[in-house]
């Protein structure tokens, strides 16, 4: 029997998985095993859209459709807890099962923590991830600096620091920092982030740390909660999942791999931190910054921690409507709302169409906060002192103030006030 | 629970950018970004963030509505179609005309052309954007050969320099905006050009703030100073283009103190424009498709051909576009036909009751001004083909209610030429139907079943492939790639990303410089003392976006702070803005980032001179 704290090699029984899945088909097997024992009503994958660089989130209802959405997505920059929130009213009443990176599970838990996702209701499969590039740079870097036709190759994949790519004659792989000194390689956000195994999600799986014989046929499994425990423990009775113990060695490699992983990091946010400056060179770096911005509020929309229904922003008496670009306090509301729990998706900075490098401004700030506050966002259901405030409660009683200064109550709306 | 992303393009403007219609159990629930579109990479401006807002809108029209005793009553196709025909039948061909669509897909104004010509047999055909485009597009055909930008929108940000004269990307056309954004981060100088200090003038690193409406004589300045100094490119100008001579007569007049005056601008701002100018390789010049704008068209194609800024990616002449099938209307031919009436043409003889019936598909003309809602109170019958009720719609005999861009298949060609699919994400709302299918009705009820029978959007498609040179080899299994084709097909695998690498589409295979001379379009004096500087004004598809509403409830006139202070106009104040022909009244919004004595108002709202008054009460 499973249990939380376990680590495993875990890969398929399933032929049809078998056929097309990579690293032995554990994550497709536990989600044929969910979909099948309707643990979960529905599963959301990234599957590939127009090609192999574009990202398609993709609701499964039936386990045979799974075979079609296997393989690993590194160009797949989307975020999925929102549109959780968004499209599927949070999981209300709805059991969803999601394959997540770090950013995707701390998203989730942040967007729990402020009642607008059912975590009851989603099943996490987390993948470790050492950062996602986005697709038209991923194009031009494959052009430019590998040489090749980006429409020729069938397979990307991040292993051992390399961005490696397989296509039609052969393979290729360049070591991600000499991409990224040039210019190209992951986003931004990615080589900050410390969230390289998901273990907030309900199972951690990836492939560092599987060596010997099962070296690219096994997955390695830490099994992180009750429910993920529970989950291997039927995928295995049921016949579709075989486990063993991880190779010690392996153990011993997965642990050193990550730990280089998040040192990389902790170089990649000094430099972009140290390049703000300090105090008021920082304030006037960002105000320089966001002055381009055209208001398409993108970074909202997006945003894992946004989810107001009448957002301040919008709010006539502190941002003039249809002012372009808006004043500063439509960012200063961000900062101020969205700080201390920002959990570095990146989404802000890469939907931006102004080039705003919108999660820089936010990940530096909350970092500074949790050296004050000593909270963590997206670690675990711990709450942050702004999710304490009850959205209509909240509302209410600033309403029964009475005060003109109170923004439009879309709850109870002020008469003469619009 | 059915969940599904349909990628598709951004309906609004002409940049085209992808976006991905979320579907949620046959309903348009969101837009959620597509980062794989080449384009704009995922990233959106407020219109394509909020583009399903008017799709779910409850003010579509829904079912066929015939006009009966003055009111619009429901009615079945069959019985609109009818009613159409025979209003059709009843009027000789050179009495009807037909006004296209910008917005509409290529496929509807392909029908809507064949069925113009080989129907109603007329030649009196146009698109909306004859007022605001079509001078610009004779323009790049007459000095290049090819009424098209000339190279592309994710190529800008490889210039060392961008002039941007007569646009507002930031605001109008953002995701280009964001490419001189890019350009900029990559050290390149941006100059802008604006009465308005626009977002875009805020990122320059030159601000000439020219008196609206000089654009021309500044540009003209900026040649002549460039040619004064040496500086042109004399191979370029040698080699790959004829009549020099002519331009350089024609801005020698254009001294810095001609110019300086003119435009109320500093001498030395001039030439510090020509020396960034023609001191960066490649430059490029971005520029938008406006009222009159045939000559800063001209004006600017010199420019490129003196610094020999054509042929090559970061240069070039970028003319962005307001509306999403702007460039696609005109080639697909919704052009008059051999002695065919262009749109101003048609409304004067509508004036003149010469022509007593019109076919308007997806256009609001009422907008244009009072002449042309005079002009549509003299027809005998019009025929209007819209989502909404608009100001058109509202004077039909007929409305014909379109299905929107989400119901339906298509493709919209952008403003650089590339051509993309519009695919279909639901069912459309009520009995809409796509534009071509309504054509198609009608045709139908006319006798002309056989003609009309396409089976879908792609056999249209593959009709215009064969009928449009520039189209000739793109299908839709072509435009399956994000990158799409950017036409002429035959340039690559996605089309041709720059045009004239090697020579021009003229017949000699030059570029063509002109003599422009600038003329002057009104100029203010005692009694209308302030130059109007216009600003695009909300379409079709904004009044009905809430989103959008909320950010622009309403028009307003924007005024300098100092000239609103002498006149005691204060913000929110109703002001009566007035120019020979009338007035209107508008809230005042009091800037400073707007030039002393000019003030900005929607297009088509006023003329080039107007006079403020704050408003009585109660106006
Ligand atoms: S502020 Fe930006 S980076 Fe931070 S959580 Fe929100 S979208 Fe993600
Ligand atoms: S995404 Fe960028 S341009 Fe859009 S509202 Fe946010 S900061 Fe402004
Ligand atoms: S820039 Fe134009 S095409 Fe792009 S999202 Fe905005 S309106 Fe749509």
């Amino acid at each position: 029997m499973a249990k939380k704290g376990d680590m495993l090699y875990a890969w398929t029984n399933d032929a049809e998985i078998q056929k097309k899945a990579e690293l032995g088909g554990a994550v497709t097997a536990l989600w044929k095993y969910a979909l099948d024992s309707k643990a979960v009503d529905a599963v959301l994958v990234i599957s590939k859209g127009k090609d192999l660089y574009d990202a398609k989130p993709t609701l499964v209802k039936d386990s045979k459709e799974l075979a079609n959405t296997a393989g690993s997505l590194h160009c797949g920059t989307l975020l999925l807890p929102k549109l959780i929130k968004k499209y599927f009213d949070g999981a209300a009443d709805m059991k969803i099962g999601v394959t997540v990176k770090g950013c995707d599970a701390m998203a989730f838990y942040e967007l729990a923590k402020r009642k607008q996702i059912n975590l009851d209701n989603i099943v996490m499969i987390g993948v470790n991830c050492g950062g996602s590039v986005s697709p038209v740079v991923a194009r031009k870097m494959i052009a430019d600096k590998y040489g090749v036709d980006p429409d020729v190759v069938h397979k990307e994949e991040i292993d051992k620091g390399q961005f490696i790519i397989e296509y039609e004659g052969g393979h290729k792989g360049i070591s991600v920092d000499e991409l990224e000194e040039h210019g190209y390689g992951r986003r931004s956000n990615c080589r900050r982030c410390k969230m390289k195994v998901p273990r907030q999600a309900d199972l951690a799986c990836g492939n560092w740390g599987v060596i010997g014989p099962r070296a690219g046929k096994a997955t390695f499994v830490e099994v992180c909660s009750e429910k993920g425990a529970k989950l291997i423990d039927g995928a295995v009775k049921a016949g579709v999942l075989a486990t063993e113990a991880p190779n010690p060695k392996g153990l011993e490699i997965r642990g050193k791999v990550e730990g280089a992983m998040l040192k990389l990091g902790d170089k990649w946010r000094k430099k972009d931190f140290e390049a703000l400056g300090e105090g008021k060179d920082r304030l006037r770096k960002i105000m320089t910054e966001t002055s381009r911005c055209i208001k398409c509020y993108s970074c909202i929309s997006a945003c894992p921690i946004c989810y107001c229904v009448d957002c301040t922003t919008r709010n006539p008496s502190y941002v003039t409507p249809g002012e372009v670009p808006p004043n500063f306090m439509f960012h200063l509301i961000r900062f101020a709302h969205i700080a201390s729990s920002c959990v570095n998706c990146g989404q802000c900075q890469e939907l931006c169409p102004s080039e705003i490098p919108n999660a820089l401004f936010m990940h530096s700030q909350q970092v500074e906060l949790e050296k004050m506050f000593g909270h963590v966002p997206g670690r675990d259901m711990e709450l942050p002192i702004l999710a304490y405030a009850e959205e209509r409660e909240e509302r209410a009683r600033l309403h029964n103030t009475g005060s003109d200064m109170i923004y439009e109550n879309v709850f109870n709306p002020m008469p003469g006030k619009h | 629970m059915d969940f599904t992303y349909v990628s598709s393009t951004c309906p609004y403007c002409g940049n085209g950018c992808g976006i991905n219609l979320v579907v949620k159990d046959g309903r348009v629930a969101g837009i959620s970004p597509w980062h794989r579109n080449p384009i704009n990479e995922g990233k959106v401006c407020i219109r394509g963030n909020k583009s399903f807002e008017f799709v779910n809108s409850p003010a579509r029209i829904t079912t066929p509505l015939i006009k009966k005793d003055g009111k619009f009553v429901e009615a079945s196709w069959e019985d609109a179609f009818k009613e159409v025909a025979d209003a059709l039948k009843a009027a000789k061909g050179d009495a009807i005309g037909c006004v296209a669509s910008a917005r509409t897909c290529n496929e509807d104004t392909f029908v809507f052309r064949n069925f113009a010509a080989n129907v109603l047999k007329t030649a009196n055909i146009d698109y909306c954007g004859r007022k605001c485009n079509a001078d610009a597009v004779r323009g790049l055909t007459d000095a290049f050969g090819a009424g098209t930008m000339t190279n592309s929108i994710t190529d800008l940000s490889d210039a060392q320099a961008i002039f941007v004269v007569g646009s507002n990307p930031l605001e109008e056309n953002p995701l280009a905006g964001r490419r001189i954004i890019l350009a900029k981060q990559r050290g390149a100088k941006i100059i802008v050009a604006d009465s308005r200090r626009t977002a875009t003038a805020k990122i320059a690193d030159l601000y000439i703030a020219t008196n609206p409406g000089s654009e021309v004589a500044l540009v003209n300045g900026i040649v002549n100073a460039i040619v004064m100094a040496g500086k042109e490119n004399k191979d370029f100008i040698a080699e790959k283009t004829s009549n020099f001579d002519k331009c350089k007569a024609a801005v020698a007049s254009a001294t810095p103190e001609a110019v300086s005056k003119t435009c109320g601008i500093a001498e030395d701002v001039i030439t510090k424009a020509a020396e960034i100018f023609a001191a960066a390789q490649p430059a490029a010049v971005v520029t938008s498709a406006g009222a009159g704008s045939g000559d800063l068209v001209r004006a600017v194609a010199n420019l490129q051909m003196v610094t020999g800024n054509i042929g090559k990616a970061g240069a070039g002449v970028s003319l962005l576009r307001g509306k999403s099938n702007a460039q696609g209307a005109a080639d697909v031919g919704a052009v008059p036909g051999e002695n065919g009436l262009t749109l101003p043409a048609m409304i004067d003889a509508a004036i003149a009751g010469k022509i007593k019936v019109l076919y308007v598909m997806g256009e609001n003309i009422a907008l244009a001004g009072a002449h042309v809602a005079d002009a549509l109170g003299k027809l005998d019958f019009l025929v209007v083909q819209d989502m909404f009720m608009t100001e058109t719609a509202a004077r039909a005999n007929v409305i014909l209610p379109s299905a929107s861009f989400a119901e339906r298949d298509g493709t919209y060609t952008n403003s650089e030429r590339r051509v993309q699919r519009v695919r279909k994400a639901v069912e459309p709302v009520g009995s809409t139907k796509a534009d071509w299918e309504i054509v198609a009705g009608i045709a139908k009820a006319m006798g002309h079943e056989k003609d009309f029978a396409f089976k879908d959007a792609e056999a249209i498609f593959n009709e215009i492939a064969k009928a449009v040179p520039a189209y000739a080899g793109i299908t839709y299994a072509k435009l399956e790639k994000p990158e799409a084709v950017q036409w002429p097909a035959a340039g690559g695998v996605f089309g041709t990303a720059v045009l004239y690498a090697d020579k021009f589409a003229t017949k000699d295979g030059k570029a063509a410089f002109a003599a422009v001379e600038f003329k002057p379009d009104g100029t203010a004096d005692n009694a209308f003392p302030f130059m109007v500087a216009s600003q695009w004004p909300m379409g079709t598809l904004s009044v009905n976006t809430p989103s959008i509403v909320r950010e622009w409830p309403s028009p307003v006139v924007y005024i300098n702070k100092e000239d609103a202070k002498a006149l005691k106009i204060t913000t929110g104040q109703k002001v009566r803005v007035s120019d020979k022909a009338g007035s209107v009244t508008l809230a005042a919004n009091v800037t400073s980032d707007i030039k002393k004595g000019v003030v900005s108002l929607p297009a088509n709202m006023a003329g080039a001179a107007v006079r403020l008054e704050i408003a009585p009460e109660g106006a």
